[in-house]
């Protein structure tokens, strides 16, 4: 484990070091969105290099931290040491930075007792990145729910915070990193927009504390992350950087999850609306364009792979979008004018109300919680009526909200596609409070209860938070499996087995198998050259006629133990 | 104090629209949930901006009307905000 840490360490440190290099040298004069440039250069330069490593079935601990002490010494071959000074940090002062410096400690502390939690995580999100991390490589099995083929950008950070310690402890950090970008990208936006650095900063700190970003980005959801990019995009889009970054960003983005490019409308407005005010020219052509290269590869592996695997890129979603078990279709393929419609009805009449307790799956609710909703809608109102660019980023971002709502189905978590939009209802917020008095202290208790209430997710298991502070951190796991074999009992997983990340351990240490059997014959014959004794699946015929015939005994839970 | 000539003709324009959605909510909801439904109160808070942002009464309004928000959305999460902090205890 120290070994590990170690590798971690020249890891990022090689990361943030070639993160500098490429902000020198592409944009030796970034202005304020230098630091939306550097969290985005660090994200993508990770997403590389864990699918470079992971296609060559390289992805281990040693590997990563030895290639990290590698590029560092290059880097310090080819370059002076960075300097903690050179970077153009924002004056925010004193108290904003003490609040930044307590979100983030929370958010670290947060990372470190949650273990994933979410259903839908652990069943098709991440069981990808407990695989992949016992593979040491990035294989073709991902999971036995079909969903599990969905693209994997966000795992890609996952797995850097899991291969070097080969333990999932820290993969939460993967989504607080993407709340640090969304904190650029909304600082930028707001400078943009003519605020100052100390504004500008609290408009990003609010938006980082909005209910739902910030509950998803220490649950393991993608959909946090997307926002992320999409603020991004915008940020970068209004204020003309080369177009090489934004397609940086937008790859990031639809190779996260396709939601980003349902938002993609809007952010061509965006470019349009913007298409007057002066670009900045990156001094690096050739560099410049292979980061845009490295967009390009990042958006659309994964859909290259679906489409060489199983003929479909966005496989398994059809034309007719994707059916649930019972036959209804669960999610849309293309716009519905009716989608868009209830969607609105249901965002305007309920969910922006918050009606249930915050929690990062966003049930029935929108999580853009209490800042965006007293200030944020009427300094919206204000604003678009008086302020130019900001009517154009509300115009931009308004476009995304219903390009995406048209695009998505009316369900209880629809909301989870558009946490971008309080982005600019923040900005907003902070824009008004500056010229009224009551109003600032409106948006600060608005943080104070933003900041208090996303302390613990509603959706926690039983026992809360306790329940996983108890547990010693290198066994913390959600103990959800009623009765599970022993640590070091292998387990086959077959069509219908959920939760199966779990299975796993946090440290990988239980080998996990995937079989898709016809045949009762064919999953013995598999059971008995891994020499598993135990299946998790739910009860088919294959399954039912084994049972029958006395080969399996069925155990609690979805477990049936070979006899 | 009312605005210029050019400036009524825009008045006019956003409190035409403004009351289209005012007329949508009462004509869909109950008048006596009026006074917690956010669209209706932004819109007349529009025509009140419209006509009247110059007025030194503008600022006190929509600091009441911020003010207001906040209650019907603390009304709802206030609760569970508290009730999710005894967890720490």
């Amino acid at each position: 484990m120290i070994g590990g840490g170690l590798w971690m360490l020249a890891g990022n440190a090689s990361v943030l070091a070639w993160s500098w290099f490429l902000l020198r040298r592409l944009y030796p004069d970034p202005g304020p969105e230098a630091l939306l440039l550097f969290m985005l250069f660090r994200l993508a330069l990770i997403s590389l290099a864990i699918l470079g490593f992971g296609l060559f079935g390289a992805l281990t601990s040693a590997n990563l931290g030895a290639a990290g002490v590698f590029t560092l010494a290059l880097f310090f071959i080819i370059d002076k040491p960075p300097s903690l000074r050179e970077f153009p940090w924002p004056r925010i002062g004193a108290l904003a930075c003490l609040a930044a410096v307590l979100i983030a400690s929370r958010l670290i502390l947060q990372a470190w007792f949650f273990s994933p939690y979410n259903l839908d995580v652990i069943s098709y999100h991440i069981p990808k990145v407990a695989e992949w991390t016992s593979a040491g490589a990035i294989t073709r099995e991902a999971g036995i729910d079909p969903r599990s083929t969905f693209p994997a950008g966000f795992e890609l950070i996952e797995l850097w915070w899991v291969v070097f310690l080969h333990h999932d402890v820290l993969i939460e950090m993967a989504g607080v990193e993407f709340l640090f970008l969304s904190l650029g990208g909304v600082y930028s936006l707001a400078r943009t927009l003519g605020l100052d650095e100390r504004p500008s900063f609290a408009a990003a700190l609010l938006y980082i504390l909005t209910p739902g970003l910030h509950l998803q980005a220490t649950s393991c959801f993608n959909d946090g992350p997307v926002a992320a990019l999409v603020v991004t995009t915008a940020a970068l889009l209004a204020a003309r950087t080369p177009p090489a970054t934004v397609i940086l960003s937008a790859g990031l983005g639809i190779g996260i999850k396709p939601t980003y490019a349902f938002a993609l409308p809007g952010l061509l407005l965006l470019c349009f609306l913007f298409r007057k005010e002066g670009r900045s020219s990156p001094r690096r052509p050739v560099l410049s364009w292979s980061v845009a290269g490295g967009g390009l590869v990042l958006g659309t592996f994964w859909y290259l792979r679906n489409l060489a695997w199983y003929g479909n890129p966005i496989y398994p979603m059809s034309l007719r979008g994707m059916a649930n078990p019972t036959g209804t279709i669960a999610q849309q393929t293309g716009p519905r004018i009716s989608s868009l419609l209830s969607n609105l009805r249901l965002l305007v009449d309920q969910r922006i109300y918050d009606p249930i307790p915050w929690a990062p799956q966003l049930d029935w609710i929108s999580g853009w919680g209490l800042a965006a909703f007293a200030c944020g809608l009427p300094a919206l109102l204000l604003y678009c009526r008086e302020h130019d660019r900001f009517r154009k980023v509300a115009a931009g971002l308004s476009c995304s909200l219903g390009s995406v709502l048209l695009l998505v189905t009316p369900d209880a978590w629809f909301m989870r596609f558009v946490l971008f939009y309080p982005s600019i209802l923040c900005i907003g917020g902070v824009m008004l409070s500056l010229r009224e008095t009551p109003i600032r202290i409106v948006l600060i208790a608005a943080m104070f209860l933003q900041f208090a209430g996303t302390t613990f997710p509603d959706d926690l298991p039983v026992g809360g938070f306790s329940f996983f502070a108890r547990q010693p951190w290198r066994e913390r796991s959600l103990d959800l499996l009623p009765w599970a074999p022993k640590k070091d009992e292998p387990v086959v997983c077959t069509p219908g087995a959920s939760y199966t990340y779990l299975l796993y351990r946090p440290d990988f240490s239980r080998r996990v198998l995937y079989a898709r059997p016809t045949t009762p014959e064919e999953l013995i014959h598999f059971m008995d050259r891994h020499r598993a004794r135990f299946v998790q699946g739910k009860s088919t015929p294959v399954l039912e006629d084994l049972v029958k015939r006395g080969k399996l005994r069925k155990m609690p839970g979805q477990f049936f133990e070979r006899t | 104090m009312m605005p210029r000539p050019e400036g009524a003709r825009r008045a006019t324009l956003e409190t035409v629209i403004a009351l289209f959605f005012l007329t949508w909510r009462l004509a869909t909801y109950p008048f006596s949930t009026f006074y917690r439904d956010w669209v209706a109160l932004l819109s007349l808070y529009w025509i009140i901006t419209a006509w009247g942002q110059e007025s030194k009464l503008w600022p006190w309004i929509t600091s009441i009307l911020v003010l207001w928000l906040m209650t019907i959305y603390s009304r709802n999460q206030l609760p569970f905000i508290i009730d999710g902090l005894r967890l720490l205890s």
